[in-house]
Protein backbone atom coordinates (compact mmCIF):
# COMPACT_ATOMS: atom_id res chain seq x y z
CA UNK A 1 0.00 0.00 0.00
CA UNK A 2 2.95 2.53 -0.33
CA UNK A 3 2.28 5.38 -1.94
CA UNK A 4 4.69 7.98 -3.83
CA UNK A 5 3.61 11.25 -3.92
CA UNK A 6 6.18 13.55 -6.04
CA UNK A 7 9.69 12.25 -4.10
CA UNK A 8 7.81 11.26 -0.72
CA UNK A 9 6.58 8.15 0.32
CA UNK A 10 3.49 7.46 2.66
CA UNK A 11 3.88 3.62 3.77
CA UNK A 12 0.23 3.61 3.64
CA UNK A 13 -2.87 6.15 2.80
CA UNK A 14 -3.73 6.50 6.43
CA UNK A 15 -3.14 9.72 8.08
CA UNK A 16 -4.48 11.31 11.28
CA UNK A 17 -6.62 14.65 10.58
CA UNK A 18 -5.13 17.63 11.16
CA UNK A 19 -6.31 19.06 14.59
CA UNK A 20 -7.54 15.58 15.77
CA UNK A 21 -4.25 14.56 16.67
CA UNK A 22 -2.38 17.32 18.56
CA UNK A 23 0.96 17.67 17.10
CA UNK A 24 1.86 13.83 16.57
CA UNK A 25 3.96 12.72 19.53
CA UNK A 26 0.87 12.92 22.46
CA UNK A 27 0.28 9.64 22.32
CA UNK A 28 3.66 8.32 21.38
CA UNK A 29 3.57 5.86 24.24
CA UNK A 30 -0.30 4.62 23.72
CA UNK A 31 0.16 3.66 19.81
CA UNK A 32 2.06 2.32 17.71
CA UNK A 33 2.20 5.83 15.91
CA UNK A 34 5.28 4.42 13.09
CA UNK A 35 2.86 2.69 11.22
CA UNK A 36 0.20 5.28 10.29
CA UNK A 37 0.86 6.28 6.84
CA UNK A 38 1.51 10.21 8.04
CA UNK A 39 0.24 12.89 10.67
CA UNK A 40 -1.24 15.96 9.67
CA UNK A 41 -0.27 18.37 12.60
CA UNK A 42 -2.77 21.00 14.38
CA UNK A 43 -2.92 23.85 12.24
CA UNK A 44 0.06 26.22 12.62
CA UNK A 45 -0.06 30.15 12.25
CA UNK A 46 3.10 33.01 12.59
CA UNK A 47 1.85 33.43 15.70
CA UNK A 48 0.75 31.46 18.78
CA UNK A 49 -2.94 31.87 19.14
CA UNK A 50 -4.94 31.38 22.28
CA UNK A 51 -7.60 29.65 21.24
CA UNK A 52 -11.27 30.16 22.08
CA UNK A 53 -13.04 30.05 25.50
CA UNK A 54 -14.91 26.84 26.53
CA UNK A 55 -17.34 25.19 25.77
CA UNK A 56 -15.76 24.46 22.71
CA UNK A 57 -17.11 20.96 22.06
CA UNK A 58 -20.82 20.31 21.10
CA UNK A 59 -21.89 16.88 20.55
CA UNK A 60 -24.67 16.47 17.70
CA UNK A 61 -26.29 13.50 16.37
CA UNK A 62 -23.27 11.10 14.99
CA UNK A 63 -21.60 14.25 14.20
CA UNK A 64 -18.97 16.71 16.45
CA UNK A 65 -19.22 20.82 16.68
CA UNK A 66 -16.26 22.13 17.52
CA UNK A 67 -14.47 26.19 18.06
CA UNK A 68 -11.44 25.06 19.41
CA UNK A 69 -10.21 28.55 17.80
CA UNK A 70 -6.86 27.17 15.50
CA UNK A 71 -5.24 27.33 19.05
CA UNK A 72 -1.36 26.48 18.33
CA UNK A 73 2.21 27.43 19.48
CA UNK A 74 2.74 29.37 16.66
CA UNK A 75 5.94 28.87 14.09
CA UNK A 76 8.62 30.13 15.98
CA UNK A 77 7.88 27.18 18.40
CA UNK A 78 6.91 25.00 16.32
CA UNK A 79 9.86 25.12 14.81
CA UNK A 80 12.44 25.48 18.43
CA UNK A 81 10.39 22.92 20.23
CA UNK A 82 7.79 20.66 18.47
CA UNK A 83 9.52 19.97 14.98
CA UNK A 84 12.80 18.10 16.74
CA UNK A 85 10.46 16.15 18.64
CA UNK A 86 7.95 14.61 15.93
CA UNK A 87 10.43 14.32 13.58
CA UNK A 88 11.69 11.40 14.70
CA UNK A 89 8.59 9.45 15.46
CA UNK A 90 8.61 8.06 12.34
CA UNK A 91 5.35 8.59 9.49
CA UNK A 92 5.46 11.30 7.08
CA UNK A 93 4.93 14.16 8.75
CA UNK A 94 2.54 16.97 7.10
CA UNK A 95 2.49 20.45 8.65
CA UNK A 96 -0.96 22.21 8.64
CA UNK A 97 -0.84 26.15 8.58
CA UNK A 98 -2.98 28.83 8.09
CA UNK A 99 -2.85 32.48 8.07
CA UNK A 100 -4.82 35.83 7.74
CA UNK A 101 -3.04 36.95 5.45
CA UNK A 102 -1.40 35.09 1.83
CA UNK A 103 1.75 37.00 2.86
CA UNK A 104 1.53 34.40 6.40
CA UNK A 105 1.18 31.34 4.51
CA UNK A 106 3.75 32.15 2.57
CA UNK A 107 6.22 32.57 4.91
CA UNK A 108 5.37 29.68 7.35
CA UNK A 109 5.76 27.80 4.10
CA UNK A 110 9.06 29.19 3.47
CA UNK A 111 10.48 28.86 7.07
CA UNK A 112 9.12 25.31 7.17
CA UNK A 113 10.76 24.44 4.40
CA UNK A 114 14.23 25.84 5.84
CA UNK A 115 13.76 23.21 8.46
CA UNK A 116 13.48 20.04 6.44
CA UNK A 117 9.72 19.58 6.15
CA UNK A 118 8.26 18.33 2.86
CA UNK A 119 4.65 18.50 3.41
CA UNK A 120 2.60 20.89 4.24
CA UNK A 121 -1.33 21.87 4.06
CA UNK A 122 -3.13 24.62 3.74
CA UNK A 123 -6.21 25.16 5.40
CA UNK A 124 -7.90 27.62 3.52
CA UNK A 125 -11.43 28.17 5.46
CA UNK A 126 -9.72 31.36 7.54
CA UNK A 127 -10.65 34.39 7.35
CA UNK A 128 -8.67 36.87 4.67
CA UNK A 129 -8.33 39.74 6.79
CA UNK A 130 -7.57 41.58 3.36
CA UNK A 131 -11.15 40.67 1.84
CA UNK A 132 -12.87 41.76 4.92
CA UNK A 133 -12.99 38.22 6.85
CA UNK A 134 -14.40 36.46 4.00
CA UNK A 135 -12.69 33.22 3.55
CA UNK A 136 -9.82 32.48 1.50
CA UNK A 137 -11.63 29.04 -0.30
CA UNK A 138 -14.51 30.96 -1.26
CA UNK A 139 -12.89 32.34 -4.30
CA UNK A 140 -10.92 30.77 -6.79
CA UNK A 141 -8.92 33.25 -8.09
CA UNK A 142 -7.73 33.88 -4.50
CA UNK A 143 -7.23 30.31 -3.73
CA UNK A 144 -4.90 30.18 -7.32
CA UNK A 145 -2.90 33.45 -6.12
CA UNK A 146 -2.62 31.84 -2.73
CA UNK A 147 -1.53 28.41 -3.70
CA UNK A 148 1.08 30.31 -6.32
CA UNK A 149 2.67 32.03 -4.12
CA UNK A 150 2.84 29.30 -1.52
CA UNK A 151 4.71 26.94 -4.59
CA UNK A 152 6.80 29.58 -5.36
CA UNK A 153 8.31 28.81 -2.13
CA UNK A 154 8.37 25.66 -1.18
CA UNK A 155 9.18 22.77 -3.70
CA UNK A 156 7.45 20.12 -1.09
CA UNK A 157 4.23 18.55 -1.22
CA UNK A 158 1.28 20.77 -0.75
CA UNK A 159 -1.69 19.40 0.55
CA UNK A 160 -5.07 22.16 -0.03
CA UNK A 161 -7.59 21.42 2.10
CA UNK A 162 -10.69 22.63 0.92
CA UNK A 163 -14.41 23.31 2.94
CA UNK A 164 -17.54 22.97 0.91
CA UNK A 165 -19.12 25.91 3.06
CA UNK A 166 -20.69 28.63 0.14
CA UNK A 167 -18.85 27.63 -2.62
CA UNK A 168 -18.64 25.19 -5.56
CA UNK A 169 -16.07 22.94 -4.28
CA UNK A 170 -14.89 21.85 -7.76
CA UNK A 171 -14.31 25.13 -9.14
CA UNK A 172 -11.82 25.62 -5.89
CA UNK A 173 -10.33 22.96 -6.24
CA UNK A 174 -9.68 23.16 -9.68
CA UNK A 175 -8.35 26.23 -8.71
CA UNK A 176 -5.78 25.01 -6.25
CA UNK A 177 -4.69 22.44 -9.25
CA UNK A 178 -3.72 25.08 -11.72
CA UNK A 179 -2.24 27.47 -8.66
CA UNK A 180 -0.15 24.17 -8.25
CA UNK A 181 -1.04 22.27 -5.35
CA UNK A 182 0.05 18.50 -5.44
CA UNK A 183 -2.64 16.80 -3.01
CA UNK A 184 -6.24 18.10 -2.35
CA UNK A 185 -7.75 17.37 0.96
CA UNK A 186 -11.38 17.05 0.91
CA UNK A 187 -13.14 18.12 3.14
CA UNK A 188 -12.49 20.48 6.13
CA UNK A 189 -15.58 20.36 8.55
CA UNK A 190 -18.89 21.73 7.76
CA UNK A 191 -20.19 24.79 9.44
CA UNK A 192 -22.80 24.23 12.16
CA UNK A 193 -24.75 25.48 14.70
CA UNK A 194 -26.06 23.74 18.28
CA UNK A 195 -28.73 26.10 20.55
CA UNK A 196 -29.64 24.37 23.73
CA UNK A 197 -33.29 25.23 23.98
CA UNK A 198 -33.99 24.40 27.66
CA UNK A 199 -31.41 27.18 28.55
CA UNK A 200 -32.39 29.38 25.57
CA UNK A 201 -29.11 29.95 24.86
CA UNK A 202 -26.47 28.59 21.62
CA UNK A 203 -24.10 25.50 23.21
CA UNK A 204 -20.97 27.17 21.69
CA UNK A 205 -20.08 30.87 22.35
CA UNK A 206 -19.24 31.98 19.28
CA UNK A 207 -22.67 30.45 17.54
CA UNK A 208 -20.89 29.27 14.39
CA UNK A 209 -18.69 25.74 14.63
CA UNK A 210 -17.10 23.19 12.62
CA UNK A 211 -19.21 19.78 12.31
CA UNK A 212 -17.20 16.90 11.63
CA UNK A 213 -18.21 13.22 12.33
CA UNK A 214 -19.88 10.02 10.10
CA UNK A 215 -22.69 13.23 10.04
CA UNK A 216 -20.73 14.78 7.21
CA UNK A 217 -19.41 11.39 5.71
CA UNK A 218 -21.94 11.54 2.67
CA UNK A 219 -21.56 14.76 2.16
CA UNK A 220 -17.63 14.23 1.79
CA UNK A 221 -18.02 11.25 -0.08
CA UNK A 222 -19.87 13.18 -2.47
CA UNK A 223 -17.41 15.73 -2.99
CA UNK A 224 -14.26 13.80 -3.64
CA UNK A 225 -16.64 11.82 -5.76
CA UNK A 226 -17.18 14.84 -8.18
CA UNK A 227 -13.50 16.24 -7.89
CA UNK A 228 -11.97 13.23 -8.49
CA UNK A 229 -13.39 13.53 -12.11
CA UNK A 230 -12.55 16.89 -12.56
CA UNK A 231 -8.72 17.12 -11.11
CA UNK A 232 -5.77 15.07 -12.00
CA UNK A 233 -3.97 15.43 -8.60
CA UNK A 234 -4.62 12.97 -5.61
CA UNK A 235 -7.58 13.61 -3.06
CA UNK A 236 -7.02 12.70 0.97
CA UNK A 237 -10.36 12.00 1.87
CA UNK A 238 -11.66 12.89 4.93
CA UNK A 239 -15.31 12.97 6.79
CA UNK A 240 -16.83 10.82 9.41
CA UNK A 241 -14.25 7.91 8.35
CA UNK A 242 -14.43 5.56 11.04
CA UNK A 243 -13.99 2.25 10.47
CA UNK A 244 -12.37 0.04 7.88
CA UNK A 245 -15.78 0.10 5.47
CA UNK A 246 -16.27 3.79 5.39
CA UNK A 247 -12.67 4.01 4.59
CA UNK A 248 -12.30 1.97 1.26
CA UNK A 249 -16.12 4.27 0.37
CA UNK A 250 -13.66 7.10 -0.21
CA UNK A 251 -11.04 4.71 -1.85
CA UNK A 252 -13.57 3.57 -4.05
CA UNK A 253 -15.25 6.89 -4.45
CA UNK A 254 -11.21 8.52 -5.98
CA UNK A 255 -9.46 9.34 -2.35
CA UNK A 256 -5.90 8.26 -2.91
CA UNK A 257 -4.75 9.00 0.66
CA UNK A 258 -7.46 9.08 3.64
CA UNK A 259 -7.23 11.06 6.89
CA UNK A 260 -9.01 9.67 10.18
CA UNK A 261 -10.36 13.13 12.47
CA UNK A 262 -13.21 12.96 14.59
CA UNK A 263 -12.96 8.77 15.37
CA UNK A 264 -9.60 9.39 16.83
CA UNK A 265 -11.26 10.62 20.03
CA UNK A 266 -13.58 7.65 20.20
CA UNK A 267 -10.32 4.82 19.01
CA UNK A 268 -7.22 6.15 19.27
CA UNK A 269 -6.64 2.33 17.63
CA UNK A 270 -8.87 3.00 14.63
CA UNK A 271 -5.93 3.59 12.10
CA UNK A 272 -4.46 0.74 12.63
CA UNK A 273 -7.28 -1.68 12.40
CA UNK A 274 -8.33 0.46 9.18
CA UNK A 275 -4.57 -0.36 7.83
CA UNK A 276 -4.81 -4.15 8.51
CA UNK A 277 -8.83 -4.12 7.06
CA UNK A 278 -7.87 -2.50 4.00
CA UNK A 279 -4.76 -4.92 3.08
CA UNK A 280 -7.06 -7.82 4.05
CA UNK A 281 -10.04 -6.34 1.85
CA UNK A 282 -6.99 -6.33 -0.99
CA UNK A 283 -6.06 -9.86 -0.61
CA UNK A 284 -9.60 -11.15 -0.40
CA UNK A 285 -10.83 -9.64 -3.66
CA UNK A 286 -7.20 -9.97 -4.65
CA UNK A 287 -6.49 -6.27 -5.86
CA UNK A 288 -3.73 -4.22 -5.77
CA UNK A 289 -4.48 -1.01 -4.34
CA UNK A 290 -3.77 1.23 -6.67
CA UNK A 291 -6.75 -0.10 -8.61
CA UNK A 292 -9.32 0.61 -5.50
CA UNK A 293 -8.56 4.53 -6.03
CA UNK A 294 -11.87 5.74 -7.69
CA UNK A 295 -12.65 2.19 -8.64
CA UNK A 296 -16.75 3.24 -8.28
CA UNK A 297 -16.07 6.89 -10.89
CA UNK A 298 -14.20 7.93 -14.27
CA UNK A 299 -11.72 10.97 -14.89
CA UNK A 300 -13.70 13.32 -17.28
CA UNK A 301 -12.54 13.51 -20.67
CA UNK B 1 -0.08 8.71 30.77
CA UNK B 2 -0.53 5.21 30.06
CA UNK B 3 -4.08 3.98 29.11
CA UNK B 4 -5.77 1.19 27.58
CA UNK B 5 -9.40 0.54 26.30
CA UNK B 6 -10.74 -2.36 27.84
CA UNK B 7 -13.99 -3.84 26.11
CA UNK B 8 -15.64 -5.33 29.02
CA UNK B 9 -18.92 -5.56 30.76
CA UNK B 10 -21.54 -3.77 33.44
CA UNK B 11 -21.50 -6.07 36.11
CA UNK B 12 -23.62 -4.38 38.45
CA UNK B 13 -25.63 -1.33 38.37
CA UNK B 14 -27.60 -0.03 41.52
CA UNK B 15 -29.84 2.37 41.65
CA UNK B 16 -28.95 4.92 44.03
CA UNK B 17 -32.54 7.15 43.84
CA UNK B 18 -33.31 10.31 42.27
CA UNK B 19 -31.24 10.44 39.00
CA UNK B 20 -28.31 8.51 40.54
CA UNK B 21 -26.64 5.30 40.21
CA UNK B 22 -23.65 3.16 40.18
CA UNK B 23 -22.33 1.14 38.18
CA UNK B 24 -19.63 -1.89 38.71
CA UNK B 25 -17.64 -2.54 35.97
CA UNK B 26 -15.24 -5.57 35.04
CA UNK B 27 -11.91 -3.95 34.05
CA UNK B 28 -8.73 -5.56 35.26
CA UNK B 29 -6.16 -3.99 33.50
CA UNK B 30 -7.52 -0.71 34.05
CA UNK B 31 -8.29 -1.74 37.87
CA UNK B 32 -4.83 -2.65 38.34
CA UNK B 33 -3.37 1.04 37.13
CA UNK B 34 -6.05 3.51 38.56
CA UNK B 35 -5.03 6.05 41.18
CA UNK B 36 -7.89 8.24 43.13
CA UNK B 37 -8.35 11.28 40.59
CA UNK B 38 -8.17 9.68 37.42
CA UNK B 39 -11.39 9.13 35.26
CA UNK B 40 -12.37 6.61 32.17
CA UNK B 41 -14.11 7.56 29.16
CA UNK B 42 -17.20 5.21 28.33
CA UNK B 43 -18.64 4.48 24.97
CA UNK B 44 -22.24 3.59 26.18
CA UNK B 45 -23.25 2.03 22.73
CA UNK B 46 -21.50 0.34 19.84
CA UNK B 47 -23.39 2.45 17.46
CA UNK B 48 -22.65 6.02 16.07
CA UNK B 49 -25.06 7.78 18.76
CA UNK B 50 -24.19 9.05 20.93
CA UNK B 51 -21.05 9.16 18.92
CA UNK B 52 -18.66 10.32 21.82
CA UNK B 53 -17.09 8.74 24.84
CA UNK B 54 -18.39 9.60 28.36
CA UNK B 55 -15.76 10.84 30.83
CA UNK B 56 -16.50 9.39 34.23
CA UNK B 57 -14.60 9.82 37.56
CA UNK B 58 -13.43 6.61 39.13
CA UNK B 59 -14.69 6.39 42.60
CA UNK B 60 -13.27 3.20 43.23
CA UNK B 61 -10.89 -0.15 42.09
CA UNK B 62 -10.92 -3.39 43.63
CA UNK B 63 -9.29 -6.61 42.32
CA UNK B 64 -10.75 -6.94 38.76
CA UNK B 65 -13.42 -4.00 39.01
CA UNK B 66 -13.81 -0.32 39.07
CA UNK B 67 -17.02 1.83 40.44
CA UNK B 68 -18.17 4.45 39.03
CA UNK B 69 -20.64 7.22 40.28
CA UNK B 70 -23.27 8.34 37.58
CA UNK B 71 -25.85 10.97 37.76
CA UNK B 72 -28.93 10.41 34.59
CA UNK B 73 -27.95 14.11 32.79
CA UNK B 74 -28.49 13.41 28.89
CA UNK B 75 -28.76 10.77 26.64
CA UNK B 76 -25.33 9.11 27.27
CA UNK B 77 -26.12 8.51 30.96
CA UNK B 78 -29.66 7.37 30.60
CA UNK B 79 -28.91 4.51 27.83
CA UNK B 80 -25.97 3.26 30.61
CA UNK B 81 -28.88 3.42 32.79
CA UNK B 82 -31.06 1.10 31.11
CA UNK B 83 -28.15 -0.96 29.83
CA UNK B 84 -27.89 -2.56 33.23
CA UNK B 85 -25.59 -6.00 32.24
CA UNK B 86 -24.31 -5.29 29.15
CA UNK B 87 -20.95 -4.44 27.20
CA UNK B 88 -19.28 -1.63 26.91
CA UNK B 89 -16.00 -0.21 26.10
CA UNK B 90 -13.78 1.83 28.34
CA UNK B 91 -10.86 4.18 27.82
CA UNK B 92 -8.13 4.68 31.23
CA UNK B 93 -6.99 5.36 33.52
CA UNK B 94 -7.09 8.95 32.04
CA UNK B 95 -5.87 12.64 33.81
CA UNK B 96 -3.20 12.60 36.12
CA UNK B 97 -3.75 11.34 39.51
CA UNK B 98 -4.28 13.44 42.77
CA UNK B 99 -0.69 14.04 44.62
CA UNK B 100 -0.16 12.05 47.97
CA UNK B 101 -0.49 14.07 51.02
CA UNK B 102 2.61 15.42 53.43
CA UNK B 103 2.31 13.43 56.92
CA UNK B 104 0.87 16.65 58.75
CA UNK B 105 -2.19 17.33 55.93
CA UNK B 106 -5.37 17.90 57.06
CA UNK B 107 -7.30 16.66 54.26
CA UNK B 108 -10.22 18.75 53.47
CA UNK B 109 -12.96 16.93 50.90
CA UNK B 110 -16.02 18.97 49.45
CA UNK B 111 -17.87 17.45 46.81
CA UNK B 112 -20.90 18.24 45.56
CA UNK B 113 -23.38 15.96 43.95
CA UNK B 114 -21.44 13.49 41.71
CA UNK B 115 -18.41 15.08 42.64
CA UNK B 116 -18.11 13.05 45.99
CA UNK B 117 -16.83 9.73 43.71
CA UNK B 118 -13.28 11.12 43.02
CA UNK B 119 -12.67 12.35 46.24
CA UNK B 120 -14.26 9.06 48.14
CA UNK B 121 -11.67 7.62 46.34
CA UNK B 122 -8.80 9.79 47.24
CA UNK B 123 -10.02 9.44 51.07
CA UNK B 124 -10.49 5.37 50.81
CA UNK B 125 -6.34 5.50 49.95
CA UNK B 126 -5.23 8.23 52.04
CA UNK B 127 -4.97 6.49 55.95
CA UNK B 128 -2.18 8.67 57.76
CA UNK B 129 -3.49 11.97 57.63
CA UNK B 130 -6.87 13.34 59.02
CA UNK B 131 -9.90 13.85 56.49
CA UNK B 132 -12.83 15.80 57.05
CA UNK B 133 -15.68 14.90 54.51
CA UNK B 134 -18.42 17.56 53.26
CA UNK B 135 -20.65 16.04 50.86
CA UNK B 136 -23.43 18.22 49.71
CA UNK B 137 -26.89 17.16 47.81
CA UNK B 138 -30.46 18.28 46.80
CA UNK B 139 -32.44 15.90 48.41
CA UNK B 140 -31.69 12.89 51.10
CA UNK B 141 -28.85 10.76 49.75
CA UNK B 142 -29.26 7.38 49.56
CA UNK B 143 -28.16 5.03 52.64
CA UNK B 144 -25.83 3.00 50.59
CA UNK B 145 -24.52 6.29 49.54
CA UNK B 146 -24.06 7.48 53.00
CA UNK B 147 -22.53 4.02 54.57
CA UNK B 148 -20.00 4.37 51.31
CA UNK B 149 -18.65 8.00 52.46
CA UNK B 150 -18.94 6.75 56.04
CA UNK B 151 -16.04 4.05 55.26
CA UNK B 152 -13.47 6.44 53.90
CA UNK B 153 -13.92 8.74 56.46
CA UNK B 154 -13.91 9.50 60.14
CA UNK B 155 -15.66 12.61 60.05
CA UNK B 156 -18.18 13.40 57.52
CA UNK B 157 -20.76 16.43 57.11
CA UNK B 158 -23.82 16.56 54.91
CA UNK B 159 -25.52 19.73 53.59
CA UNK B 160 -29.05 19.26 51.73
CA UNK B 161 -30.42 21.55 49.55
CA UNK B 162 -33.92 20.35 50.59
CA UNK B 163 -32.74 20.75 54.49
CA UNK B 164 -33.92 15.85 54.29
CA UNK B 165 -30.37 15.67 56.36
CA UNK B 166 -28.07 17.59 58.41
CA UNK B 167 -27.36 21.39 57.26
CA UNK B 168 -30.33 22.75 55.01
CA UNK B 169 -28.96 24.56 52.38
CA UNK B 170 -25.75 24.57 49.73
CA UNK B 171 -22.40 23.09 50.51
CA UNK B 172 -21.03 26.36 50.26
CA UNK B 173 -23.01 28.17 52.59
CA UNK B 174 -22.25 25.20 55.13
CA UNK B 175 -18.42 25.89 54.16
CA UNK B 176 -18.50 29.74 54.59
CA UNK B 177 -19.94 29.10 57.94
CA UNK B 178 -17.68 26.11 59.29
CA UNK B 179 -14.60 27.92 57.49
CA UNK B 180 -12.93 29.41 60.14
CA UNK B 181 -13.34 25.89 62.58
CA UNK B 182 -11.30 23.55 59.70
CA UNK B 183 -8.71 26.13 58.79
CA UNK B 184 -5.01 26.26 59.68
CA UNK B 185 -1.79 26.49 57.87
CA UNK B 186 -1.90 22.55 57.59
CA UNK B 187 -5.57 22.78 55.83
CA UNK B 188 -6.29 20.98 52.13
CA UNK B 189 -8.85 21.46 50.42
CA UNK B 190 -9.90 18.67 47.43
CA UNK B 191 -13.00 20.25 45.94
CA UNK B 192 -15.22 18.76 43.03
CA UNK B 193 -18.39 19.70 42.02
CA UNK B 194 -20.98 21.22 39.98
CA UNK B 195 -19.90 24.81 38.53
CA UNK B 196 -21.21 27.42 40.72
CA UNK B 197 -20.02 25.44 43.89
CA UNK B 198 -16.79 26.32 42.61
CA UNK B 199 -16.99 30.34 41.45
CA UNK B 200 -17.98 29.80 45.48
CA UNK B 201 -15.24 28.08 46.81
CA UNK B 202 -12.79 29.92 44.96
CA UNK B 203 -14.09 33.25 46.70
CA UNK B 204 -13.72 31.57 50.36
CA UNK B 205 -11.02 29.21 50.59
CA UNK B 206 -7.06 30.01 50.31
CA UNK B 207 -5.99 29.36 46.87
CA UNK B 208 -2.88 28.49 47.81
CA UNK B 209 -4.11 25.04 49.48
CA UNK B 210 -6.99 24.49 47.51
CA UNK B 211 -7.40 21.76 45.02
CA UNK B 212 -10.16 21.88 42.52
CA UNK B 213 -11.06 18.90 40.15
CA UNK B 214 -12.44 19.95 36.75
CA UNK B 215 -15.12 18.36 35.11
CA UNK B 216 -14.83 19.71 31.54
CA UNK B 217 -16.79 18.90 27.96
CA UNK B 218 -14.20 16.76 26.32
CA UNK B 219 -14.31 14.44 23.40
CA UNK B 220 -11.24 12.37 24.10
CA UNK B 221 -10.20 12.48 27.17
CA UNK B 222 -6.82 12.14 26.61
CA UNK B 223 -4.97 15.41 25.22
CA UNK B 224 -5.38 15.49 21.26
CA UNK B 225 -9.16 17.30 21.07
CA UNK B 226 -8.52 20.64 22.94
CA UNK B 227 -11.98 21.05 23.79
CA UNK B 228 -11.18 20.37 27.36
CA UNK B 229 -10.00 24.14 27.69
CA UNK B 230 -9.28 26.08 31.49
CA UNK B 231 -7.68 29.08 31.20
CA UNK B 232 -4.56 29.35 32.98
CA UNK B 233 -4.13 32.08 35.35
CA UNK B 234 -2.54 34.65 34.68
CA UNK B 235 -1.53 34.20 31.23
CA UNK B 236 -2.70 34.14 27.60
CA UNK B 237 -3.19 30.45 27.60
CA UNK B 238 -5.49 27.47 28.33
CA UNK B 239 -4.60 24.35 30.06
CA UNK B 240 -6.04 21.09 29.04
CA UNK B 241 -8.59 19.44 31.65
CA UNK B 242 -7.70 15.95 31.06
CA UNK B 243 -3.91 15.96 30.75
CA UNK B 244 -2.94 18.77 32.75
CA UNK B 245 -5.68 18.10 35.42
CA UNK B 246 -8.16 17.04 36.24
CA UNK B 247 -7.08 18.64 39.44
CA UNK B 248 -5.81 22.19 39.56
CA UNK B 249 -4.76 24.56 42.20
CA UNK B 250 -7.24 27.27 42.55
CA UNK B 251 -3.64 29.54 42.15
CA UNK B 252 -2.97 28.40 38.57
CA UNK B 253 -6.88 28.45 36.99
CA UNK B 254 -9.89 30.72 36.34
CA UNK B 255 -13.00 29.43 37.38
Amino acid sequence: MKLKIKDVEFKNPVLTASGTFGYGNELEDIIPVNELGGIVTKGISLKPRMGNPPPRLAETPCGLLNSIGLENIGLEKFVKEKWPEIKKIGPEIVVNIFGEKIEEYVEIAKTLEKEGIRCIELNLSCPNVEKGGLEFGRSERVVRNLVEKVRENFNGVIFVKLSPNFTDIVKISKAAEKGGADVLTLINTIMGMSIDAENMSFKIPRKVAGLSGPAIRPIALYIVYRVYQEVDIPIAGVGGINDIKSALEFHLAGSTLIQIGTALFIDPWIPFKIIKGIEEFLNKKNMEFKSIIGYLNKKRG
Amino acid sequence: MRFLEEKSEIINLIDLGKDYYQIVISAPEISKLARPGQFVNIKVTGSLFPLLRRPFSIWSAKENYIEVLCKEVGIGTKILREKKFGKISLIGPLGKPFPEPSPEDIVVLLGGGTGIAPLSFYAERITENKKIFFAGFKHLPSPYLLRRLEEVCETLIIATEDGSMGFKGLLSELIEKEFKNIESEYTKYFVCGPYPMLKVFEKILPEQRTFVSLEGIMACGFGICMGCAVKKKGENRYLRTCTDGTLFSLKDIEI
